[in-house]
């Protein structure tokens, strides 16, 4: 074989990467010439739209979730007449806020996103969400009436007009979800309607989890920590963790030695856990009262099925403080936002409108629908459809209570401080120095008041005080 | 030319020819360099001098040294952030460069099977640090983690151990998966310089009657110094930039009491899109970094 000298080396690769400079800088490849149609097939079938691919990016909060996500996307790609395809991107939670700026920052866009609690609110304020009311104006009326209140996590004003800005997939309430089998064992009570009535307050509630508590087999509080203080908090009256009242104070202490007391009852590593340590707990059955919510079915009737049933689960209200009369259900909604920065918004404002309709709306798993007039015989039928190993007669139990909970009690919003991570920070910050006995609740108000106050955007609060 | 003078054309020398063709082969890297190192760090470095702050878009400004300022003397956990970055290094780098060490002291012996144990010992090395993470995360469960099932056997704990959430036991653990993670480099450099020590010296010193320990200090350790070298300064910065390992275990936490540098900048950026502050504290890691590997390689070069 003859030998490359130095010289023709240095040339031939001179001319290759010539030749893909060329090639790479050359035009687009010219789109093949359309097929000729007989005159009659021309006015029967007209030339396809162009092909519009957007980008929906979803949080894989659950493979549930996932599934319906992935199951109705198939659907609208596989239907839609306009030849839009949807590429969606599965991403974990908490990822999905540094995946969405890097597609803004390369100058290419998503079309929609997943949103949760006040995220939707952020992105707004960074400029990134796009109204809808323009777009899907006419399916407002087929939602409830909870998510058009201008304090929910979807409406945001501006220049003195509200604007809609997220179309929700769920839901949900927050309460806290008993093992109602060991209730009844452990302190004789076997009717729901008593188990209810005396873990309606504080002291009702304490008395029960004494009861039940049996460590280290059985703990009567599940964690983790950052989850029960919130709503304990709105269940003595104040509006979120933020809510620094003057006239509230008390009320906000109060609140936190109640947690006190459910940190003492806590597993010792609860500390740290996240949602899905929280799930794993109750599905091995180790823990009795956990804060959780709508969604918790989902998370644990694939694991532990024996658990979700009317016999052995009581959904119950977060217990309130004897700073108010009644209990309080916080509540949210999770959906779908579209960027503003998209340049392909009528292509997504087509495919929300799809996900708008009941048969996708009612088919989210672990949640409330958030169409009007659609009771539990209703959603469980549907979603039996999608997941008919998890729904149907048996996940009647779970609807009803939710909703009879929901009906019952005052409904508030979840989740609603901005900036929500920074604010959970400092809060939950003091929570592990409450829940590992370092600090007091006095303490905990007096360090966390200045902190989150110096950077709150929404916060609401009883005084109405507002936040730039 | 015309009046009969001669000008001596200046040729292009093979020097400069073999100088001209080691720069062009240069080029691709030096261009991918430019791209993904030297532009990223100088927008880091440009943000680190800015306010931008997500939520308030059209508030962003140049407000020079006020990032700085405000982390160096006006955060309350400064301290809290250096001491567990510093806390960090040196657990990390003293314990993989130790068990790398005797890993490979041990491994340079005449043994059976002495290739498949050497391949064993960097099996870590090859584990993505995520994967790595969640495995110790499994380990470290209090509940159902093979730590404390294995200690409980033993009867050596009668009560399970909180390892990532106790703190007295959470910063031994997590450097327990640094040192995992980290050992292996170690101990192939080490393997690698073990090899070439020539082995009359051992046999002098054996004749001289010198113990192992006289041999180890007086022999091993001076002909290691160039590997050594390298491997504590690289070591150094890598884990003074490690973010995976504690953001996987710990995140920072219970109450940022295991927050370094790295994972707080993370924070302070992607979570509380403070995007200028968090560029001011990664510029500072790196001012810091820099400085002490510069002091590192002018005090140690001139012994190797």
């Amino acid at each position: 074989m003859a030998e490359l000298s130095r010289r023709r080396f240095l040339q031939l690769s001179a001319m290759s990467a010539g030749v893909a400079a060329l090639a790479a800088c050359g035009p687009a490849a010219t789109p093949a010439p359309a097929k000729e149609v007989a005159p009659a097939e021309k006015e029967a079938a007209p030339a396809p739209a162009a092909r519009t691919e957007i980008v929906f990016l979803c949080a894989g909060t659950s493979e549930v979730e996932s599934k319906h996500q992935r199951h109705w996307t198939d659907e609208f790609n596989s239907t839609n007449p306009d030849n839009i395809f949807v590429k969606i991107e599965l991403i974990g939670w908490s990822d999905i806020f540094t995946k969405e700026r890097a597609y803004i920052a390369a100058g290419d866009a998503y079309e929609l996103a997943w949103y949760c609690g006040a995220t939707a609110k952020e992105k707004w304020l960074m400029g990134w969400v796009e109204p809808l009311d323009e777009y899907l104006g006419d399916v407002k009326g087929t939602f409830k009436d909870s998510l058009f209140d201008p304090k929910s996590p979807n409406v945001v004003e501006k220049d003195g007009q509200e604007h809609w800005i997220g179309m929700p997939f769920c839901h949900y309430g927050i309460g806290v979800i008993g093992r109602r089998d060991v209730i009844a064992e452990k302190t004789g009570m076997d009717d729901n309607a008593a188990i209810l009535d005396k873990l309606s307050t504080y002291a009702g509630f304490l008395e029960v989890a004494e009861a039940i508590h049996d460590p280290e087999d059985f703990y009567a509080i599940s964690g983790p920590s950052n989850h029960w203080p919130f709503d304990t908090l709105l269940n003595n009256g104040l509006h979120s963790t933020a809510d620094f009242s003057d006239d509230w104070r008390d009320a906000y202490i109060e609140g936190l030695e109640f947690v006190q007391e459910l940190f003492r009852m806590s597993p010792p590593d609860a500390v740290t856990w996240t949602h899905r340590d929280d799930v794993a707990a109750y599905s091995n059955g180790t823990v009795g009262l956990n804060r959780q919510g709508t969604y918790f079915y989902g998370d644990v009737i694939p694991r532990s099925p024996h658990l979700m049933t009317a016999e052995t689960c009581i959904v119950l209200p977060v217990p309130h403080g004897p700073a108010i009369d009644g209990n309080v259900i916080s509540i949210g909604y999770c959906g779908y936002y579209m960027c503003s920065k998209s340049n392909k918004k009528e292509a997504a404002a087509k495919f929300m409108r799809f996900l708008a309709q009941p048969d996708a709306q009612n088919t989210f798993p672990m949640n409330l629908s958030p169409l009007k007039g659609v009771d539990s015989r209703q959603q469980v039928a549907e979603l039996e459809k999608l997941f008919p190993d998890m729904y149907g007669e048996r996940a009647i139990f779970w609807f009803d209570q939710w909703n009879a909970a929901m009906d019952k009690h005052t409904n508030w919003w979840s989740e609603a401080t901005v900036p929500s991570e920074e604010i959970n920070k400092i809060f939950n910050d003091e929570m592990v120095r409450l829940f590992n006995g370092e600090t007091t609740p006095t303490e905990v108000y007096d360090t966390i008041k200045p902190q989150i106050e110096a950077i709150c955007k929404i916060c609401p609060r009883r005084d109405g005080k507002q936040f730039e | 030319m015309a009046d009969g003078s001669v000008v001596h054309k200046k040729r292009f020398g093979r020097h400069e020819q073999e100088a001209l063709i080691g720069y062009l082969l240069l080029l691709p890297g030096l261009v991918g360099l430019a791209m993904f190192v030297v532009y990223p760090m100088l927008s880091g470095i440009a943000l680190s001098f800015q306010s931008k702050y997500l939520l308030e878009p059209d508030k962003d400004a140049w407000i020079w040294f006020e990032n700085f300022r405000k982390f160096l003397f006006a955060n309350p956990k400064l301290g809290l952030y250096v001491g567990n970055t510093v806390l960090w290094v040196i657990g990390s780098v003293v314990g993989s460069v130790s068990l790398g060490l005797v890993l490979a002291l041990l491994l340079n012996r005449e043994m059976r099977f002495r290739g498949i144990y050497r391949a064993f010992a960097l099996i870590p090395w090859v584990m993505p640090m995520v994967v790595a993470a969640i495995v110790w995360q499994w380990i470290f469960n209090a509940n159902w983690g093979i730590a404390n099932h294995v200690l409980r056997s033993l009867g050596l704990i009668s009560k399970n151990i909180v390892w990532l959430a106790d703190r007295t036991f959470i910063w031994p653990a997590i450097l327990v998966v640094s040192v995992w993670k980290g050992y292996p480099f170690s101990f192939a450099f080490l393997l690698a310089g073990l090899q070439v020590i020539p082995k009359d010296l051992y046999e002098a010193a054996t004749i001289d009657g010198a113990s192992r320990w006289r041999t180890f200090r007086h022999i091993t350790l001076p002909m290691l110094r160039p590997q050594l070298f390298v491997i504590v300064l690289l070591s150094t910065v890598w884990n003074a930039n490690e973010f995976t390992a504690i953001w996987m275990l710990t995140k920072g936490g219970p109450a940022d009491y295991t927050m370094t540098i790295a994972p707080l900048v993370y924070q302070t950026s992607f979570q509380f899109y403070r995007m200028g502050y968090g560029a001011s504290i990664a510029v500072l890691l790196m001012i810091v970094v820099m400085s002490l590997a510069a002091v590192y390689i002018r005090s140690v070069r001139s012994e190797i």
